[in-house]
């Protein structure tokens, strides 16, 4: 004798075959004040002594790249000459870029660094950077000729 | 007597007929058929968020990883695939743009599935592949799938830093879409 049992089917997943899920994620970045010299030239275009003083003068170029704080934000560059006597005397005019405002000129020393270029708060130079340029001159009693040279140290901070 | 007798036999022969089915052990047997019907599946799960870090100087790439696990099953002539598409550019504006191309990723993956080779770029408009799936490929302890349970991918970002973002936090949403056939 037989006994007849229904079929039975089971569905694992009511899904029907070709389906697509998703999942939500993200990311997130802060970006920052940020600045950066670079290509750091100095030309001497006199060094000379005589009469007792030794004059000597250049000119310094320099690429600044900078971004600061969007609403609070503010940055300098500054040269510094670390190399000059106590005694000398020095001035300089400044230029900058399309970013920020050069202090058009002012006098510096060894123990002093000027600030030649000023920025505010949201200063943003071009993505290749801009060009700063401070033409300076400097005089100091001195008897021996063949001077070292002056050294020219920009600096630039930002926030 | 001979009507009584052949009554007897006719009752003998009448109970002899209906005693032998429940004298004899007898075996019944019954055949039920069960059929499953398995699909194909997918699940990814994620982070909620991912934070990308100065990765050197001034003005040097952000960058980050974005871990996720997946589970997958396709069917043998099917396949699937992960793919990650931004919701829209970050915001608020001003800062990183997906739209201008500066948002791109590296994949790599510990499952069955092959990541995407070379760098790849979010786009905000077009789903960007991370992951595909092979046909019967199944995540899950070996047994011809993968050996481990969910499968795991990672994606690296990077995120270009020009001078010309304003500063403050950026974020921008992904959307990853897991397709199995």
């Amino acid at each position: 004798m037989k006994m007849r049992l229904p079929a039975i089917a089971l569905l694992f997943a009511a899904l029907s075959s070709g389906q697509s899920r998703s999942g939500q994620g993200g990311l997130a970045v802060h970006i920052k004040a940020a600045c950066e010299l670079r290509n750091v030239r100095t030309a001497l275009t006199e060094n000379v002594t005589e009469d007792g003083w030794t004059r000597a003068s250049g000119i310094t170029t320099f690429l600044y790249l900078i971004r600061t704080d969007r609403l609070t934000g503010s940055g300098d560059i500054r040269l510094a000459f670390p190399a000059l006597p106590p005694e000398a005397e020095l001035s300089w005019t400044a230029q900058a870029g399309a970013a920020g405002r050069a202090v058009p000129s002012g006098p510096a020393s060894r123990t002093t660094v000027a600030e030649v270029i000023c920025f505010g708060a949201g200063s943003r130079s071009a993505n290749s950077g801009e060009t700063g340029v401070a033409v300076w001159k400097a005089r100091w009693p001195s008897l021996e000729a063949g001077s070292e040279p002056v050294a020219v140290s920009p600096i630039i901070t930002c926030r | 007597m001979v009507l009584c007798q052949a009554n007897n036999l006719v009752l003998l022969a009448l109970l002899s007929g209906v005693a032998a089915p429940v004298s004899q052990a007898e075996i019944l047997t019954a055949v039920q058929t069960v059929s499953v019907s398995v699909a194909p599946l997918g699940r990814v799960t994620l982070p909620t968020e991912t934070l990308l870090a100065p990765s050197g100087t001034a003005f040097s790439a952000f960058r980050g990883t974005l871990p996720f696990t997946y589970r997958a099953r396709t069917s043998s002539g099917g396949t699937g695939s992960i793919t990650v598409q931004s919701s829209g550019d970050f915001t608020p504006s001003g800062g990183p743009s997906v739209a201008g191309g500066m948002l791109t990723f590296t994949c790599s993956s510990d499952g069955d599935g092959t990541p995407c080779s070379g760098t790849q770029t979010v786009s905000a408009t077009a789903q960007r592949t991370v992951l595909t799936l092979k046909p019967a490929s199944c995540t899950g302890g070996g047994n011809g799938c993968s050996a481990s349970d969910p499968a795991a991918a990672t994606l690296s970002f990077s995120l270009q830093n020009p001078v010309s973002l304003e500063t403050g936090a950026f974020t921008v949403g992904l959307v990853f879409t897991i397709s199995y056939y």
